[in-house]
């Protein structure tokens, strides 16, 4: 770890590299004292929120409890259609299987390999 | 009452409770979507800048999120597996929807026509034409650079709890939050020179 430099940026310095108008290299390097800077990095963290953008970063709203709740009421009704969705999926194929394994079952007790014609031919 | 019951339970402890339950409860589902629902329209509503469309993506998050809840391993909090969901959700969502022929969902123009010369309206045209160019860069940074802003400069987190958060070093957070502002700023100056 490096030590902090004793010479800080002046706030000139800071509100062009909060506005982007240094090179990459000078805002490198401020970048890498503010990482070790309590009082440069403060500094830095309210010019950038006076900006237009980290103004309107912070600006972001709240979702209000009108939408909450809709979105809650939706979203229940969604997730119960697909409950019962896949549940009907779920139950198709497992009638599907036991009726299936029902009707092999003579022919897997007779034979010890049944050959069994696998689905009907496509037109 | 077994929701009071809930709400005392971890995150992880609810995702367990769904994952045993399944179809059969939904109410641990829903007691995470109570904790989580602010956070993650928040995140769709930085990447739209339109409340429909925020509330549209949060529900067809959360329903992801319900459907994928199996492939939650606890290896992060839910909490940062959730909003780095809603961050790609987003991202991937608008730019889909920016590969298609665009159609802008406020006309702030007209309604300038109609009212020539009000103030409020002019500065709330200017300051929606600026949220939008802000969403429109948000969408094009990557994602984790998205994530740094998202938990720096609209959750206001401090610097320790983000380094926490991701597992780096104090050090290694600052900088990389100043990195992230930076290209937010060059990418929202493109968008603003490039018209
Ligand atoms: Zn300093």
């Amino acid at each position: 770890m490096t030590t902090a430099s004793t010479t800080h940026f002046s706030r000139d310095l800071l509100e062009r590299y909060v506005s982007g108008q240094l090179s990459e290299t000078e805002s490198e390097s401020i970048t890498s004292h503010l990482a070790e800077c309590e009082a440069c990095l403060s500094l830095t963290d309210q010019l950038w929120t006076r900006q237009p953008i980290g103004e309107a970063l912070l600006d972001n709203p709240d979702l209000d409890t009108d939408t909450a709740s809709r979105l809650e009421r939706k979203l229940v009704a969604r997730i119960h259609r697909s409950n019962l969705g896949s549940a009907v999926t779920r139950l198709g194929t497992q009638g599907f299987l036991s009726v299936a394994f029902g009707l092999l079952r003579p022919f897997m007790a007779a034979k010890p390999t049944p050959h069994v014609e696998k689905g009907t031919k496509d037109d | 009452m077994s929701q009071l019951g809930l709400s005392d339970l971890s995150d992880t402890q609810l995702v367990r409770l769904c994952q045993d339950r399944g179809a059969k409860d939904e109410r641990p589902f829903q007691e995470l979507f109570h904790r989580y629902q602010t956070l993650v329209w928040r995140v769709c509503f930085s990447f739209t800048n339109n409340p429909q469309d925020a509330e549209d993506l949060t529900q067809e998050l959360f329903f992801k999120v319900y459907r994928s809840l199996h492939t939650f391993e606890g290896r992060s909090s839910f909490k940062t597996w959730i909003y780095r969901i809603a961050i790609n959700t987003c991202q991937n969502e608008i730019r889909k929807r920016n590969s298609r022929p665009q159609q802008s969902d406020y006309d702030f123009n007209t309604l300038a026509e109609v009212l020539p010369g009000t103030a409020t309206l002019e500065t709330e045209w200017q300051q929606n034409q600026q949220r939008q160019q802000l969403a429109a860069a948000l969408v094009s940074l990557p994602a984790e650079v998205a994530e740094m802003l998202y938990l720096k400069d609209i959750e206001q987190r401090p610097y320790l709890e983000i380094a926490a958060m991701l597992e780096i070093s104090v050090s290694a957070a600052k900088m990389r939050a100043q990195r992230a502002r930076l290209a937010l700023r060059a990418a929202y100056d493109h968008r603003e020179g490039g018209g």
